[in-house]
């Protein structure tokens, strides 16, 4: 059967496994190892050994951790890493058995939750300062405004319709979700007026399904005023204690797998075709091109990173989930966002 | 066109603008006809191909469709049977079992249930029978782990209300083959409402889609590809193609918005049988394509016909020809080339001698001419040309020998005419009552006017000017002669009408000639300043008195000298003052003509001399010249140009002189 997306499948995988890594691996002395980004790469025998699991399957959305694994950038901080491969169907207790995460990505409105649930997770960087999430609306469905919206069915991806529900109450909008799965085909059969889509992904997806961008109407969220931030590297809060090395080096390796992914787009292409392939996803180098082209709008806007998670940012984020009822409590942001510093080497040309 | 004119500029040789020409003209026609040739059988092919490519995929979408109808039967006669059951699981479970026995084409099935349909407060129900190595694998899944209510193969069919066809997908468990799914949406009648409960799958493999795609054989390189109502290409002879890129992909790397546009065409079910800017994925060749849509699940076919392969054989007969076209234009190009050089030889033999010919050479050789046409004729004209001109050479020596000769005279013959008349000024120094000044511009070499001036006796200014009529060596010879006559009269007569009378009788007596002279003589009394004159037909002269007024000199209307031998002529006198002036002149004054030839004019005259009335008679007379010449510019001088200036100073020379000179 055909199914490709049920978001919140990673939420759970990282709710439920962070806190099995921690205690199924042994933590590494800091002070011994963790060789700073200036210095030489280590030998093979002392690689820290790491697990990291994206929220999504292999594209170029995570390209920066690809191309750092790929191009021996992880390896040049000390780090061996293994990229969990994202599996739609996972449960908690297939995860459970197939081992052990110390960092994984997620959406800030999800990693708020599971924080709410007990699991003790902290951001160690925020890379998007942007919601690239939108509403989408056909022309030729007469939808042009938020208030055409009333009345009228939205296809949401089942686990996001948090933020829709916050768009249309704050709006006064009576629109009728429909879950939807992880295709956009619904919207694209007429079956419902109006749908979401990430602009890295999903909008693009539908162009190449041969709607034209004059023929659609866009609605950003971040526009509306409910910029949801997305993505940000988490660990669980002891690990971020016990090894503050290791964090800062994961952090710094990825950011520059990121900046050599925005160097050279097409080799970085090369490589996440390469990872989508050996896991037989449908994948083609035009769609890849876009991600990367948003990527770098939405995490490299000005030719640099910024991995500060702003306090309103996230108490705005955590309050529209106390407002609907998802947690009890908004938890305090000193004991969300731990960050390490950003020591991202320099290029060997600047 | 610049560069035409550039090429054919005038510098250019005659066998250079003939070849370019004739060479140029032929290459038109012969590229005319070559093109024709080339569009009429390129139209030809093109038709045939849109009549192949209507046939071979109408031909396709039909074996396609019949095949689709042949699985959609089955989850459709199926689903008429549990919509007819008693709709309990065991049913439910036999009946999807017993689709995949009696249909071996289908790969699997499935039957999901909207929740509590059953009446057991169940969420979710749903079974799911798959082929598993010759086997049939059941499956029950009831307990949320797979979230199928938003699966497009069960929510689209719902929302939509009708059976659909899924987009295609891998299915790894049937061994990475690509399937689509067939959904029929279930109803069953509660409470008298007819309410949707669920679907009836059937996994179909599109092994046999590919099969019948990749029978279609367009030439070496030509090939069919399917794509779904998304736009992803479903069949494709390149692998990779299939399930990866959609048509709009393709479209973005190649930036092919006419693909784009083919794409959106073929998604929304249109058909179209030649459209050209198709590139063929394979090898990148612009290739036509030709699609027609697949209505039952709206997916589309097209077909990629090798532009270069259908148009070969065109292509090769065009090179052939254009080959053959090249071969004959150098052909001509040598035939132009031969025959204008032979045409243009003499010629420029012709130009060698005709400039030796213009150095003076007139014995040189013309070119020898055997043909008989027309440039003989040139040859022969140029021979006679050059014999006249050397007769011509010889005349012209001696005329301008003889013209020289003449020339010199005429030269002589004006020194001499100028010496007849006085011409050193002041004339008489010692006399303090006048001043005089007089000029004479002749026209040509010599003239006819004429003045004269001397004293009778002490007291006695006698003083003429004239104008014989037409001009050169006869006129100035009358001019002479009217001046000698004078001299002559006026030693023995009295006064100035008797002189003219005298003088007119003389010229009149045999003037065969018929030449005639307006005359003007004057007397003054140097001591009174009685002025007494008389006139034969002359312009009258103008008096020019001290207090600035300006008039002509009364005179009757008389004719000039050498007319009538017995003419009479009146006389006049007035008085002149202390300070008063005489002007004379000829017609030669107020008849110069400028640019435009418009004249002089008396009014122009009359009104220099009143402006300028103190001058004395040189400067008057100078002025006069000045205006004269500054009025005809460079229009040259028609008419002899005579002048004469006569101031009275009585007995107060002096005083008068230093009041003006100062």
């Amino acid at each position: 059967m055909m199914t490709k997306r049920l978001g919140l499948f990673s939420v759970i995988v990282l709710a439920v496994l962070i806190p099995v890594s921690c205690k199924s691996k042994a933590p590494v002395p800091a002070e011994k190892k963790a060789p700073g980004p200036s210095q030489t790469p280590a030998p093979a025998a002392e690689l820290r050994n790491v697990t990291f699991l994206p929220y999504w399957v292999a594209n170029a959305q995570f390209a920066g951790y690809y191309v750092a694994k790929e191009k021996g950038i992880y390896e040049k901080y000390g780090m061996d890493v293994e990229i969990i491969p994202y599996e739609p169907f996972y449960t908690t207790s297939q995860m459970i058995q197939r081992g052990t995460i110390d960092f994984a990505a997620s959406w800030l409105l999800n990693a708020i939750e599971i924080k709410a649930s007990g699991v003790d997770i902290v951001n160690i960087a925020q890379f998007s300062t942007r919601s690239s999430l939108m509403l989408l609306t056909k022309k030729s469905s007469g939808i042009n405004t938020l208030q055409d919206m009333n009345g009228k069915k939205a296809g949401i991806w089942t686990g996001y319709e948090l933020q829709p529900r916050a768009l249309f109450k704050k709006y006064d909008l009576n629109v009728e979700i429909v879950p939807i799965g992880s295709t956009n085909n619904l919207f694209l059969r007429d079956g419902v007026p109006i749908t979401n889509a990430n602009w890295f992904d999903e909008f693009h997806s539908i162009i190449n399904a041969g709607y034209n961008p004059d023929e659609l109407n866009i609605f950003f969220f971040a526009d509306l005023g409910l910029n949801f931030l997305e993505d940000g590297i988490y660990c669980l809060a002891e690990k971020r204690r016990q090894d503050p090395r290791l964090c800062e080096d994961f952090v710094a390796a990825t950011a520059e797998g990121w900046r050599t992914v925005f160097d050279d787009p097409e080799k970085a292409i090369d490589i996440v075709v390469d990872y989508a392939r050996k896991r037989n996803l449908p994948v083609n180098r035009a769609h890849q091109r876009w991600m990367l082209d948003r990527y770098r709008d939405l995490y490299y806007p000005e030719g640099k990173f910024s991995t500060v998670l702003a306090e309103k940012d996230y108490l705005f984020c955590a309050g529209v989930l106390k407002d609907s009822g998802q947690i009890a409590a908004i938890p305090a942001f000193t004991s969300f966002f731990v960050p390490v510093e950003l020591k991202l080497a320099p290029r060997k040309d600047d | 066109m610049p560069f035409f004119s550039r090429l054919m500029r005038p510098s250019r040789g005659l066998t250079f603008k003939f070849i370019v020409s004739i060479f140029a003209s032929v290459a038109v026609v012969f590229a005319s006809i070559v093109l024709y040739n080339y569009t009429l059988s390129k139209n030809t092919v093109e038709k045939n191909l849109r009549i192949n490519a209507e046939n071979l995929t109408k031909k396709a979408v039909a074996q396609i469709e019949k095949a689709l109808i042949g699985f959609q039967k089955i989850p459709d006669n199926y689903s008429k049977i549990i919509e007819s059951s008693d709709f309990s699981k065991e049913t439910m479970l036999r009946i999807l079992k017993q689709e995949l026995i009696s249909n071996p084409e289908i790969f699997g099935a499935a039957l999901a249930f909207e929740p509590n349909v059953f009446g057991d407060g169940k969420k979710y129900f749903m079974a799911y029978d798959v082929r598993n190595l010759g086997a049939i694998q059941e499956k029950l899944l009831t307990d949320g782990a797979y979230e199928y209510f938003t699966m497009d193969w069960y929510q689209i069919p719902k929302m939509l209300d009708r059976p659909d066809w899924s987009e295609p997908y891998f299915d790894e468990g049937a061994g990475n083959i690509i399937m689509s799914t067939y959904s029929v949406p279930l109803y069953r009648t509660i409470d008298g409402k007819r309410r949707f409960v669920g679907i009836l799958t059937a996994d179909v493999s599109l092994n046999w889609l590919e099969e019948i795609v990749k029978a279609i054989k367009v030439y070496e390189t030509g090939y069919g590809f399917v794509v779904s109502v998304n736009g992803t290409i479903v069949t494709h002879p390149i692998k990779e193609m299939m399930m990866n890129e959609t048509i709009f992909s393709i479209a973005e790397a190649q930036g092919s918005k006419q693909l784009r546009e083919i794409g959106r065409n073929m998604i929304r079910g249109r058909e179209s049988f030649a459209e050209l800017e198709y590139r063929n994925v394979r090898n990148g060749k612009l290739s036509w394509i030709a699609y027609a849509p697949i209505t039952l699940n709206k997916w589309s076919i097209g077909v990629v016909f090798p532009v270069d392969e259908l148009m070969a054989d065109v292509n090769s007969l065009f090179k052939r020809i254009v080959l053959l076209g090249l071969g004959g234009l150098l052909f001509i190009l040598v035939i132009v080339i031969a025959i204008s050089s032979s045409i243009t030889k003499p010629l420029r033999h012709l130009t060698r001698v005709s400039k030796r010919i213009a150095e003076g050479d007139f014995d040189a050789a013309l070119p020898e001419i055997k043909t008989r046409d027309e440039m003989k004729e040139l040859h022969d004209s140029f021979a006679y040309m050059q014999k006249k001109l050397a007769e011509y050479i010889v005349n012209l020596r001696e005329t301008t020998s003889a013209r020289e000769k003449i020339e010199s005279e005429l030269r002589i013959a004006r020194d001499i005419q100028m010496g007849m008349i006085p011409h050193l000024f002041p004339p008489f120094p010692d006399l303090s009552e006048i001043d005089l000044f007089a000029i004479l511009k002749p026209a040509k070499e010599v003239g006819g006017d004429l003045y004269d001036f001397f004293l009778l006796d002490d007291d006695q200014l006698c003083f003429a000017i004239g104008d014989v009529s037409g001009k050169g060596v006869p006129a100035s010879l009358f001019m002479a002669v009217t001046r000698t006559l004078l001299r002559s009269v006026a030693s023995r007569q009295g006064s100035p009408a008797a002189f003219i009378g005298a003088l007119n009788k003389s010229l009149s007596i045999n003037n065969d000639s018929c030449m005639f002279v307006t005359f003007f003589v004057g007397v003054l009394d140097l001591r009174t300043g009685e002025l007494a004159y008389a006139n034969a037909g002359h312009n009258p002269p103008v008096i020019i008195r001290k207090n600035g007024d300006v008039q002509d000199l009364v005179l009757d209307s008389s004719i000039p000298v050498g007319v009538f031998e017995d003419q009479s002529f009146s006389e006049f006198a007035v008085r002149l003052e202390e300070g008063d002036k005489l002007f004379l002149y000829t017609d030669g004054v107020t008849e110069a003509e400028d640019r435009s030839r418009n004249m002089y004019s008396v009014e122009r005259l009359m009104a220099l001399l009143a402006g300028h009335s103190p001058a004395p008679p040189e400067d008057l007379i100078r002025l006069v010249e000045r205006d004269i010449a500054a009025y005809a510019g460079d229009t040259p001088q028609s008419d002899d140009i005579t002048m004469m200036s006569i101031i009275y100073y009585g007995k107060n020379k002096a005083a008068l002189t230093a009041g003006i000179r100062s």
